[in-house]
């Protein structure tokens, strides 16, 4: 199943290829138009290729900071986290942000589990 | 293995475990490949397409965000990535293995990306080279300046089990895949130099012929329209925000809409306040997103609107307005109705009443719409009053030989920003912080223990690229 986010537009790779459209652009070899259907074109592979390529597991623990749960899309400041890959390698993260869109198989635990509620957003001091 | 500091120290093994290299060369694969009839539809040459796909490999290779050295073993493995081969290991691989520079991706030496770029440089130019030049010169004298060579890396005489080393014990490079037609390379004297390119276009010619034939996106350009303008850019990671794109959405795809949720650095609770300030972002980062969103906005759905005139006066970029009755009687016929609101099509003519309407009530609007208000609502007292500067600041009443005055109307005590507080730190708002971008499966908690299923994440953490299909994660609040 395909779920073209724009989520992953913001990751080095996504960064890469809006600047080098912002180059072409600069330079009038592409319309923004064209860098727009470009950018939809990496939304569609970077969701295929991860869901079909990518098969490691990974762990994170850590000390959630804020959470924050909107339309859908669950934002996690964590603390002090370390992110344990399946090879054993572990690397420790100072701060780090997690942005989760929902997958599509995602199950919902909207009712009767022990969920916050909408837009919730707090902030531990 | 770790350090002082309890930081991971990646071994050999950690980086032969990290998929990335392939992903992304998978990733760019597929989206240069998918982009031929879309370049055909905007009429746009294959060559502007071959240039998006060096740009876009030499920036993920800036960014160092991914080691690439151990990619081209991969890619001999990995079928897909072998298919693109001949155009792909541009990138992954080829890049290195033609200019035999040893020190591309592992040193953190300035002249990394000038080297990269300077070699893709060169490769481009050997399949336009290819086309004039009917003869190869001899590498028995390299005539470029020779690289500052690593000391992080291993000695030149090493076994070449990183990049381009490989090319070092090897007189050609023949790549695995049958057919493909085998890259002669004179023999290196010198690992730290850079070989002249202008000694490769026999090669470069029938790599190209191969691609062509393959049906690889960017070979069999014609040498005239080939162009390459790459500037390396080296991204600060720390200063590029890490916020999902709201823009550049079609209706043309069926799309699950992300609405808000991925750009949390600021403060906004409201869901259009985080749209905004992600908009805002984007069209200042890249105005081109906003341009071809509004391209695309039907400019006939504003035909329809109707201005409202603005009755608390003009704004400050606006020249101030005198008021009517130090101007001039008009000489216009009188409007029988009175209202002034008489509009419909043709040249539009000035049925501004006359000066026999109370002054101070009718805004000059030209030939917009007058709004009824302001025929019926007078202004304040102190706004009648002209002013010279102790008293009202309002446009209306302002004398025009007065030079406009900063209002503080709109800007009073009601738009304190609570500044007495002091700045306040929202989450997310550290742009050193790492980021990781995936979708969930699972989200639970139980008090303050919370437990989450991600998956197909990407997570950049210390510098680095790590890519994972499933992680679960443990966290407490």
């Amino acid at each position: 199943m395909s779920y073209p986010y724009e989520l992953y537009r913001g990751s080095s790779v996504g960064i890469a290829l809006a600047d080098s459209l912002d180059a072409l652009i600069s330079s009038n070899e592409i319309t923004p138009q064209l860098a727009i259907r470009i950018m939809e074109r990496y939304d569609k592979a970077v969701c295929d290729v991860l869901q079909k390529q990518v098969k490691a597991k990974a762990t994170f623990k850590g000390r959630l900071h804020t959470y924050r749960n909107c339309d859908d899309v669950w934002s996690f400041y964590l603390r002090k986290c370390t992110l344990k890959m399946e090879g054993g390698e572990q690397v420790p993260v100072e701060k780090l942000k997690i942005i989760a869109c929902k997958h599509p198989d995602a199950a919902d635990l909207t009712k009767g589990q022990k969920t916050p509620s909408k837009n919730a957003d707090k902030d531990k001091e | 293995m770790s350090n002082s500091d309890g930081r991971l120290i990646h071994t050999g093994l950690a980086f032969q475990t990290r998929p990335q290299p392939t992903v992304y060369r998978s990733i760019i694969d597929e989206v240069i490949g998918s982009l031929k009839p879309d370049f055909d539809e905007f009429g746009v040459g294959e060559d502007v397409l071959l240039t998006l796909q060096q740009k876009w490999e030499s920036r993920v290779h800036a960014s160092r965000a991914a080691d690439f050295s151990d990619s081209q073993a991969s890619a001999s493995s990995n079928p897909h990535a072998a298919q693109y081969n001949g155009i792909g290991s541009v990138a992954a691989s080829g890049g290195v293995s033609r200019t035999g520079s040893p020190n591309i991706h592992r040193t953190n030496s300035p002249t990394i990306p000038n080297s990269r770029g300077a070699s893709r440089t060169n490769s481009v130019g050997n399949v336009t080279n290819a086309y004039t030049r009917t003869s190869s010169s001899s590498f028995s004298n390299p005539p470029v300046k020779a690289e500052p060579i690593d000391r992080s890396l291993p000695a030149v005489g090493n076994p070449p089990s990183v990049g381009g080393m490989s090319r070092t014990n090897h007189a050609s490079y023949n790549p695995s895949l049958q057919g493909l037609p085998s890259i002669s390379l004179p023999p290196l004297s010198n690992m730290g130099a850079v070989p002249p390119l202008s000694s490769y276009p026999q090669n470069m010619n029938a790599l190209n012929a191969y691609g062509a034939n393959r049906g690889v996106p960017g070979y069999g350009v014609p040498p005239g329209g080939m162009t390459d303008n790459r500037n390396v850019l080296m991204l600060n990671r720390g200063a590029a925000p890490y916020g999902a794109g709201a823009a550049g959405s079609s209706a043309s795809q069926v799309k699950m809409p992300q609405v808000d949720g991925t750009w949390d650095e600021e403060e906004g609770d409201e869901e259009g306040s985080v749209s905004l300030r992600k908009r805002q972002w984007l069209v200042q980062r890249y105005p081109w997103m906003a341009e071809a969103r509004l391209a695309n906005v039907d400019t006939s759905q504003h035909a329809t609107f109707d201005i409202i005139p603005q009755v608390d006066g003009p704004s400050s970029s606006t020249p101030p307005v005198p008021p009517l009755n130090t101007l001039p009687p008009l000489n216009l016929p009188p409007v029988s109705s009175g209202t002034g609101i008489v509009r419909a099509g043709g040249p539009p003519p000035l049925t501004l009443p006359p000066l026999n309407l109370p002054s101070m009530n009718t805004p000059p609007m030209g030939n917009k719409i007058l709004h009824p208000s302001l025929l019926i609502k007078p202004p304040p007292e102190e706004d009648v009053k002209p002013s010279l500067g102790g008293g009202s600041n309002s446009s209306f009443a302002r004398n025009p030989n007065v030079p406009a005055q900063p209002s503080e109307d709109i800007n009073s005590d009601l738009d304190d920003t609570d500044d007495d507080e002091g700045p306040q730190e929202q989450p997310g708002s550290d742009p050193d912080a790492d980021v990781t971008y995936c979708t969930y499966d699972k989200v639970t908690r139980v008090k303050t223990r919370w437990k989450v299923v991600f998956r197909d994440g990407m997570v950049h953490a210390n510098g680095k690229d790590y890519l994972f299909g499933r992680c679960t994660g443990e966290f407490d609040w």
